[in-house]
């Protein structure tokens, strides 16, 4: 046997140990950085949009996403009804691929590593019957510099976390100039305009705003209130235990999303004893209450499971056998052993969360216009025939996705690093199947 | 196994009746702000508002019969007023029209303290707050009477049903495909594990079970658009309906079924998969299943008689939480491709304040969701004999 070791190393701690699985499951790391970059690009929004989530320009509405093309102005001439043997030259928009939109060719056709973008314009033409007719398409005869660190007239807010610290300043991070001539027509939109001409990029990043901090919110009222509740029913049983226990089964009976819409609606309709209706700040506070109020209760039954074999546990006997009073041992001995189940839990039900605000202002009872969140977002979608027309309206789905997907990566993650019996899973009982769904996720 | 069933069927009434009180209350803090602006409206008769009122549980009407006995001799505005046997108004002891003696009747408080409003039709309603308000209601929902739409002006109940059926059809017919898919690519990828096509389905899956059902919804119908295989929405081809045969109809209703049931059926599939994947993998290590192997069967019947048989109980707890999420499921899918299901009528009785149809559509999917857990504990039992049901 070789000598003993200089000094023997602490073995680390579970929280360490924790960590550092999660760092070598790369699916997890990946959604991990997937919710970084969608947090980060929330608190900034003021500085990577170019424009304001409420600033529209009516000329440009409906614009193309420029991030993948463009559409061009086609003329056509087809017969007049109205002048039989005459043609008339109608203008239809085409759509090119990668044409048009965000471009590195300057004004003189020559490439370069700085992004142009084409104004807008709109062409005005007699159609078959002789009416007035419009069409809107890029100019493609001009080529606009997209500028980095632009300055915008006003001071906005360019990082804002739920309201507080805020930092203003004139900055943004890209924006187009326009030259003389161009005013009014010079826009950059990544991901198309809607039809008041708002920006979707712009708006879908102030969106992230309200969407994503629902979550985080939502998860931290009720796994506050879930695991007081839970813990407090555990801990003490009897009457206080049947009391919480049945107030549990009322709301977990009702479907949640029936219960968060019925509610939803109710609130809609509420308004101050003076007649005010709500604020856009007391909609998203309320849309954040109810989501809590839905789904705290799982979470209860849960901790109050765990709650039950802990508090049988010795140290908790020898605890109390020393005089601890009882909310400390609760609180100090019993719920540090249910945080890791917490933890996981929480990432998991966080896109619930997400997706009861988009369902709530999708139907038209959440957040209004024009405030921006992802549900209200895909609620232009709704419209069949908007939708077939402008298919770029469906962007915010990409994010909704791309946010649930994270979160579903980085929470199946935790579960793998927090639980070491987690590769292989027999599911025994109801309960067991639906918290371990995916027992074999482990690489 | 009996009392079981019993005792978990004894506590539906008791749940049931706290969730309709409690929605009761909370459609009643709104306020009377919808009938009071209906009641401005000149076009709406004033007792058409009361019974619908009655409906929402905030007036009860009084019969005919019992008038005189609740109201007995009253004094409003100087007037003395009656009711005769047959209900009918009397002032100063002589008959006279409710019609003209609106000014007084329209809403007044009794000697007794209670409120009244007599309808220019005669009828009489007593104001009453919100527990008397859902002793009535609850009174008239133990007979099979849930109220009065405001919408739709019929019984609730007829279009609860009607929606309902639409809504079990599509979901079922989703739980369908979710179960005939995930069945098989579960085992087989369970028996391949780490292969090609376990890979493929588990990024498949993942994808299903993170895709929000309203944007894979918002996709189909852009599918449709594009491709033109499937009508955009709806459930029927409403102009040719009418002259349609009987197996045409079938026909139709199966192209407007077919792309709602799949988006919903691929959002479940995912965790159906994964699990009887899960399951197989553990099982096809099983003793039994290498003494299968060991003993030379072929290795078909090793996978669908020995492995697949005990691998597959676990699911059939999950069939019966896929029941409960039945409603819940297909939800936005419903509204998005405008499916005349469940989720449409909720969601437009919400913005039209229509009570008495908030109130029986929150019911019975509470009574889905509730049989649907029933249901599993049942098959959980089947399956596991381990576990005993008290």
């Amino acid at each position: 046997m070789s000598a003993a070791p200089a000094a023997v190393r602490p073995s680390p701690g579970p929280w360490r140990v924790l960590w550092r699985r999660l760092l070598h499951n790369r699916v997890a790391v990946t959604g991990g950085v997937l919710l970084a970059i969608l947090y980060a690009s929330a608190c900034f929004a003021g500085f990577l949009a170019p424009y304001r989530y409420d600033e529209g320009d009516r000329d440009a509405s409906r614009a193309a996403p420029m991030l993948f093309g463009g559409f061009e102005a086609a003329a056509r001439e087809i017969p007049s009804k109205v002048r039989p043997g005459r043609t008339a030259t109608i203008y239809e928009r085409r759509w090119t691929w990668l044409e048009g939109g965000i471009h590195f060719r300057d004004q003189s056709g020559a490439f370069t590593l700085r992004p142009h973008v084409h104004p807008l314009t709109e062409i005005e033409y007699r159609d078959e019957w002789g009416e007035r007719a419009y069409t809107r398409a890029e100019d493609r005869s001009v080529s606009l510099p997209v500028r980095f660190f632009v300055e915008s007239e006003n001071e906005h807010e360019i990082f804002s976390l739920l309201g507080l610290w805020p930092v203003e300043s004139r900055l943004r991070l890209f924006g187009v100039e326009a030259p003389p001539g161009t005013q009014g027509r010079a826009h950059v939109f990544l991901l198309g305009s809607d039809a008041q001409g708002r920006d979707i990029f712009s708006r879908l990043l102030f969106g992230g705003q309200i969407s994503l901090s629902v979550g985080l919110l939502g998860v931290l009222i009720s796994m506050s209130l879930g695991m007081l509740m839970g813990g407090i029913s555990g801990y003490f049983g009897g009457w206080i235990d049947f009391v919480f226990q049945r107030l549990v089964e009322v709301i977990l009976a009702v479907p949640a999303l029936y219960l968060i819409i019925v509610i939803g609606g109710q609130l809609r309709g509420m308004k101050h004893s003076d007649g005010k209706p709500f604020s856009s700040t007391e909609i998203y506070l309320s849309i954040v209450i109810v989501l809590a109020f839905v789904y705290w209760a799982s979470i209860s039954r849960v901790i109050r499971g765990m709650v039950l074999a802990l508090k049988e546990n010795e140290y908790v006997v020898a605890a109390r056998a020393l005089g601890v009073p009882t909310p400390a041992i609760i609180v100090r001995h019993i719920l540090p052993n249910t945080f890791s189940f917490a933890i996981v839990t929480a990432t998991l039900t966080i896109p619930y969360y997400i997706l009861g605000e988009v369902a709530l202002s999708f139907l038209g009872l959440g957040i209004q216009d024009p405030e921006a969140s992802w549900g209200i977002l895909l609620r232009d979608a709704q419209e069949t025939a908007y939708l077939v027309e402008q298919p770029w309206v469906i962007a915010p789905g990409v994010f909704i996705f791309i946010a649930v997907m994270a979160f579903n990566f980085l929470g199946d993650g935790l579960r793998d690093a927090a639980d070491p019996k987690a590769v292989i899973h027999t599911a025994k009982t109801a309960g067991d199947v639906l918290e371990h769904a995916e027992p074999e996720a482990d690489d | 196994m009996p009392t079981f069933f019993l005792r978990r069927l004894l506590s539906l009434p008791p749940l049931l009746l706290v969730i309709s009180f409690l929605t009761f209350l909370l459609l009643q803090a709104s306020g009377g702000d919808f009938f009071n602006r209906l009641e401005e409206d000149p076009k709406v008769s004033q007792d058409y508002v009361m019974r619908l009122r009655a409906s929402a549980g905030r007036v009860v009407p009084v019969a005919p019969a019992d008038r005189a006995e609740d109201l007995g001799t009253f004094e409003v505005r100087g007037n003395t007023y009656a009711f005769d046997a047959q209900g009918a108004l009397l002032r100063d002891g002589a008959p006279v029209s409710p019609a003209t003696e609106q000014d007084a009747l329209k809403r007044f408080v009794h000697a007794d303290g209670d409120q009244y409003t007599v309808t220019e039709q005669g009828n009489v309603y007593l104001w009453v707050g919100r527990l008397r308000g859902y002793a009535a209601w609850l009174g008239n929902a133990v007979t099979g009477d849930l109220g009065e739409s405001f919408q739709y002006k019929t019984s609730v109940v007829s279009v609860i049903t009607s929606r309902l059926l639409n809504t079990l059809l599509l979901s079922s017919v989703a739980l369908l495909i979710a179960w005939g898919l995930a069945i098989p690519l579960g085992v087989w990828s369970g028996v391949r594990p780490n292969s090609v096509i376990d890979y493929v389905c588990g990024a498949t899956a993942y994808f299903g079970l993170s895709i929000p059902s309203v944007f894979l919804a918002l996709l189909a119908v852009l599918f449709a658009y594009y491709t033109g295989w499937f009508p955009i929405g709806g459930m029927r081809d409403l102009v040719r309906w009418g002259d349609m045969t009987g197996s045409e109809k079938a026909l139709d209703l199966a192209h407007h079924l077919a792309l709602p049931a799949a988006v919903i059926g691929f959002n479940g599939l995912a965790g159906y998969m994964r699990q009887m994947r899960g399951q197989m993998v553990e099982t096809m290590s099983a003793d039994y299943v290498r003494t299968a192997r060991a003993k030379g069967l072929a290795r078909r019947s090793v996978v669908y008689k020995h492995a697949l048989r005990n691998a597959i109980n676990p699911l059939l707890t999950l069939l019966g939480f896929s029941l409960a999420g039945l409603l819940s499921g297909s939800f936005l899918v419903e509204v998005v491709m405008n499916w005349p299901g469940l989720a449409r009528v909720v969601v437009d009785a919400v913005f039209a304040r229509d009570e008495p149809l908030v109130m029986a559509a929150v019911l019975v999917a509470t009574l889905m969701l509730v049989a649907g857990n029933i249901v599993a504990d049942i098959l959980l039992a089947f399956a596991d004999p381990r576990i005993r049901l008290e």
